[in-house]
């Protein structure tokens, strides 16, 4: 809902607006500590899952942030605990054979970096649950020409008896196309509680895009995710917090809540179940 | 209820005090009546009367009714108004009372200006009130607009005190407060959102503004309901003369006033219209999707007048305006209505009484077209109805009396959103309606303790409840619901509270004064507005179990000084305010469509002090004025930016504004303003964070740093082409007048909004962009009337 009234607000604003660099005062971030950013996104599929940390840095450092190396990352939950291994800096990846289970609860641990500079290592926690999702019975892809875009359409049954938060991600020929956080589509069940999902626009490849760009006979998989709350408040905040703000529309600035314990920290564990469906483009139907 | 029933008993039981000695024949005898405009028969507000030989005068209410108690004898009493050729009269008073209603002829252009302006003009001097600001409507025609529309609302923006939330908004903060603390009353009925195209422009139209008043602080009692101020704003009652009319052709819009008599001296309307055509070229855009879309605003006000007689006058007012923008893919809609009758009785001469009843309804809708999926739309808005009765008792010529009561009722939707068309997968939500009743009963008198010292106090008692089928929440910190109550109707919630209201101006000499006073204010109803400027999709809230009245005092003490013969009149004012149970909402809070919208809320308080100096200057052909004010605006909420005091998102410590107009010739006219502001207060990321290839802000305390500060100069000039005079139209006279505007003269680029954007090439670089929304902007308005 929100993401719709930005549209017409900016759509109206554009008209009359114009955009320019602008320099701020070059202290910002002065005597701010440096931050441990978790990046721990875990789902049903069995596959190697990865956890990312690295360093925050400063608005005027145009370097990449520093990975943080050599940490210790373990995921434990359903009776289990798994070690992960640092296959590249700041990169730590599950066993192949590990996926998370709807219904149970999963613990990070993470140790060995020195979060407050004193000189010993810190501990930094977060815990999440996996939550159900809508099972996709199918998925179609539709094109509008004006729009050029293709919206990509689930068909599923929404679970009516409880409160499900959804993030949908879409996939081309098996290639990710929604892999940054902006890309995301996140939704909650308050307007499909219980509703049959037939048709809804979950997603849009937009033709201006390289990897999107839809041609016949290509695969498009659409993947519905089912997210605890404290992770879809994260990565619509995130969203929120990194997108346009306006006067008109956007409230104060305030930092993302999220569900790391330790000091210096910011990031999020996120467990998620996932169900896909694809379809094959085969031009649009008259 | 008992409260208000024992109240009014003893205000009856008062007036009957006065009205024994009526009887008796003891009292004096009264001079009373209405000061019109003679061209057109407007009631005059504020016009002074004074009695020579006895130095004392009253003004006309807003109404243009004046009484003063004199002893037999000969007076000489002198009618002045502000652009208006005084006039004395010889009145003779025996033993009965005299009724003598005056016309005022307008200033001609050809009249020498020192001869016209009235000598006696200090009312300024003479009031028993401060923190106050008057504007006419032809004030506010001379300063230069945005895109040629004349706006009330960004006139007051240029007032000490008055601050401006964003550029190009018609929303405005009153001494740091919140854009819902002003209470905006057109014809007495509320106006919940004063603005069109998002903001940009105000509802309403300056060609129907009679008169409008904003309050900053020492609001009279008769007004309740907001901490802030009362910006009081009457339509024109229209021409009983003659038949007349007044519009203009701009480049976004035009308008048209049309006002006559239906019956001579008796019955009079106006009607006016605006509307945007910005939409109707749309359809020439090479894109589709700018085709097919829609984006206009309009508005409408309808005003009848009925002087029944001497002692009883009709007034039925109107307003209605919608805001519609489409495309392809969404829609919104949203406008308020209005709706006053008003009866004005005379008593006595001595006791003017008017009664109003008032509606107002605010609308907003938004959704996507019919058909598909997706397809829903969502709608929420307000009803209020209101029932007030005012009273002035003119008790002798150093003692009035006001006093009143009012009640209103709230109705609120917060917002119902539901799947449209056979294909919408959506369902429907809807956040159940909110009722409540705001009552307030008031007493106020202005009494002249002396020639040289007045004193002016009030109380008003405000009560309120909430009421109707309805289940109430508890929350924890977490918006979790820890416990409920369900209300199978009836009243089940209620506030009360004392307000005192107090003034006193001590007249230093003809020409100098100082003022001080104390108001205490109440407010049961807010907006649940998380952002800078506020949408129309804003939503109103009420006091409840879990949300306190918030509670607001201001003290105030002014130092009023006219020089060159009250041509050149300045202030000096200092304010001291705190609010208890202030509201602010939760780090990134849900306000649309949510249930649990109280659970968002966080409670506090706030203190705001401020200086304001203010120059006006109204000399032969050039007038105008200068601001400057110094202000501090904080709050404080638990659970909010760790409990640390911050800055109130208003806060400007500096502002400055220069309004200048020059008649450079008989028929050419300059205007010019110039603004200059600290930037407001802003929360800028102090690192970032990489989480799935986006950098994400990490912020420390809230409202810490500031855009950077504001300045803009705007000039106005305008040609009046010679009248041209109709033989078809009986003589008629047909007057016109081109106005080039020139928004953002030196087309500075000021910071609307600020975003720290990820480099599309380098992504790890991440720079802060400004948006600025308006460069240099020339508008030509052709206006008209006749």
């Amino acid at each position: 809902m929100k993401n719709i009234l930005l549209i017409i607000i900016t759509y109206s604003l554009l008209a009359v607006s114009c955009t320019e660099r602008m320099d701020l005062d070059n202290d910002l971030g002065d005597g701010f500590p440096k931050l441990a950013v978790v990046e721990a996104l875990i789902s049903t599929d069995t596959m190697e899952h990865v956890v990312k940390l690295s360093w925050s840095k400063r608005l005027d450092n145009a370097e990449a942030p520093p990975k943080i190396t050599g940490a210790d990352v373990k995921i434990s939950g359903n009776g289990s605990e798994v070690q992960l291994s640092e296959k590249e800096p700041g990169h730590y990846y599950t066993p192949a054979d590990f996926a998370v289970e709807v219904g149970q609860g999963y613990y990070l641990t993470i140790e060995g970096i020195d979060l407050d500079e004193d000189g010993t290592p810190d501990l930094i926690t977060a815990y999440d649950s996996v939550q159900n999702t809508a099972p996709l019975d199918s998925v179609v892809v539709e094109y509008i020409e004006s729009w050029e875009a293709w919206p990509v359409k689930p068909y599923a049954q929404e679970p009516g008896n409880e409160e499900n938060f959804y993030m949908f991600r879409c996939y081309k020929n098996g290639n990710m196309v929604s892999d940054t956080l902006s890309e995301l589509v996140l939704t909650d069940d308050v307007l499909i509680n219980g509703s049959y999902i037939s048709g809804l626009d979950a997603y849009y490849l937009q033709a201006e895009y390289q990897d999107e760009y839809v041609h016949i006979g290509d695969t498009v998989t659409l993947e519905i995710c089912g997210l605890s709350k404290q992770g879809y408040d994260f990565l619509i905040q995130a969203q929120i917090e990194s997108g346009y703000s306006t006067p008109l529309f956007s409230g104060p600035p305030s930092n993302v809540e999220h569900n790391m314990e330790g000091v210096n920290v910011f990031g999020a564990f996120i467990t998620f179940s996932s169900h896909k469906a694809s379809t094959i483009w085969e031009g649009q139907k008259q | 209820m008992y409260r208000i029933i024992i109240f009014f008993s003893l205000i009856f039981a008062i007036q009957s005090v006065f009205a024994d000695s009526e009887d008796t024949g003891e009292r004096k005898p009264i001079l009373s009546g209405y000061i019109t405009d003679a061209e057109n028969g407007e009631a005059l507000i504020g016009a002074t009367v004074y009695v020579k030989e006895l130095g004392i005068g009253s003004v006309t209410n807003v109404y243009g009714f004046y009484s003063i108690s004199l002893s037999p004898g000969k007076y000489t009493v002198k009618y002045t108004y502000i652009g208006f050729q005084p006039e004395e009269v010889e009145v003779t008073i025996k033993d009965k009372d005299v009724s003598k209603n005056i016309e005022l002829l307008p200033v001609m252009q050809t009249i020498d200006e020192v001869v016209v302006t009235g000598e006696k003009d200090n009312a300024n001097i003479l009031r028993n009130e401060m923190s106050v600001e008057k504007l006419g409507s032809d004030d506010i025609r001379k300063i230069p607009a945005l895109m040629g529309e004349v706006d009330v609302i960004k006139a007051l923006q240029l007032l000490p005190g008055v601050q401006s939330p964003s550029e190009g908004s018609s929303g405005f903060s009153v001494r740091g407060g919140n854009l819902d603390q002003n209470l905006v009353l057109l014809d007495e009925a509320n106006v919940y959102n004063a603005s069109h195209l998002l903001g940009f422009f105000s509802v309403f139209n300056n060609d129907v503004v009679k008169d409008l008043t904003l309050y900053k602080g020492d609001i009279p009692a008769r007004y309740g309901g907001r901490l802030s101020s009362v910006l009081d704003i009457y339509m024109r009652e229209g021409n009983t003369k003659e038949f007349s009319g007044v519009g203009g052709l701009g480049i976004i819009s035009s308008r048209l006033t049309l006002e006559g008599p239906l019956w001579k001296d008796k019955i009079s309307f106006v009607a006016a219209g605006r509307r945007t055509y910005a939409d109707l070229f749309l359809p020439l855009s090479k894109q589709e999707e700018v085709r097919n879309s829609t984006l206009y605003f309009y508005d409408l006000n309808l005003k009848i007048n009925y002087r029944v007689n001497d002692n009883n006058r009709i007034f039925l007012s109107g307003y209605f305006g919608r805001d519609v923008f489409g495309s392809e893919f969404a829609k919104m809609g949203y406008g308020n209505g209005t709706a006053t009758a008003r009866w004005n009785h005379l008593f006595s001469k001595k006791l003017f009484s008017n009664l109003s009843l008032t509606y107002s309804n605010y609308y907003y809708s938004l959704g996507t077209p019919p058909g598909e999926a997706n397809s829903f739309l969502w709608e929420a808005g307000l009803n209020d109805l209101a029932l007030k009765y005012d009273f002035t008792y003119f008790a002798t010529p150093d003692l009035t009396i006001n006093y009143g009561i009012e009640s209103m009722v709230h109705v609120f939707n917060p917002g119902h959103a539901r799947g449209t068309g056979d294909n919408s997968a959506m369902g429907s939500i809807k956040v159940p309606t909110n009722r409540s009743i705001e009552n307030g009963a008031y007493i106020g008198i202005e009494y002249d303790l002396s020639p040289l010292v007045s004193l002016k106090a009030g109380l008003r008692n405000a009560t309120f409840a909430n009421f109707g089928h309805e289940t109430t929440y508890t929350y924890d910190l977490e918006t979790n619901i820890i416990d409920s109550a369900e209300h199978g109707g009836g009243i089940y919630n209620h506030y009360m509270q004392w307000e005192p209201r107090m003034g006193l101006n001590v007249k230093l000499d003809e020409f100098t004064s100082v003022k001080a006073s104390y108001a205490r204010t109440t407010q049961f109803i807010q907006m649940a507005r998380n952002s800078a400027a506020g949408t129309p999709l804003d939503v109103w809230f009420s006091a409840s179990p879990n949300i306190k009245p918030q509670i607001g005092d201001q003290v105030a003490v002014g130092l009023f000084r006219n020089l060159f013969k009250n041509k050149l009149k300045a202030s000096a004012e200092v304010y001291y305010k705190w609010m208890d149970n202030a509201i602010d909402f939760k780090d990134d809070a849900v306000l649309l469509l949510n249930k649990d919208l109280e659970g968002e809320l966080r409670f506090g308080k706030a203190t705001a002090y401020g200086a304001e100096l203010m120059v006006k200057y109204q000399f032969e052909k050039i007038n105008g004025w200068v601001s400057y004010t110094y202000s501090n605006t904080e709050l404080e909420m638990e659970h909010l930016n760790e409990g640390k005091p911050y800055l109130a998102p208003y806060d400007k410590p500096h502002d400055v504004s220069v309004v200048f107009n020059y008649n450079v010739l008989d028929r050419l006219t300059i205007g010019a303003t110039w603004v200059y502001s600290s930037g407001l207060p802003g929360t800028f990321p102090q690192g970032m964070a990489d989480f799935m290839g986006t950098y994400i802000p990490i912020y420390s305390g809230r409202n810490e740093q500031r855009y950077p500060n504001y300045h803009r100069m705007d000039l106005a000039l305008t040609w009046e082409n010679k009248p041209k005079v109709s033989k078809r139209f009986n003589s008629r006279k047909f007057e016109s007048s081109w106005n080039l505007s020139i928004y953002n003269v030196y087309n500075r680029h000021n910071t609307w909004a600020i975003n720290f954007v990820q480099d599309e090439n380098d992504p790890n670089q991440v720079y802060a962009e400004k948006t600025y929304l308006f460069g240099i902007l020339p508008t030509v308005t052709y206006n008209f009337n006749f």
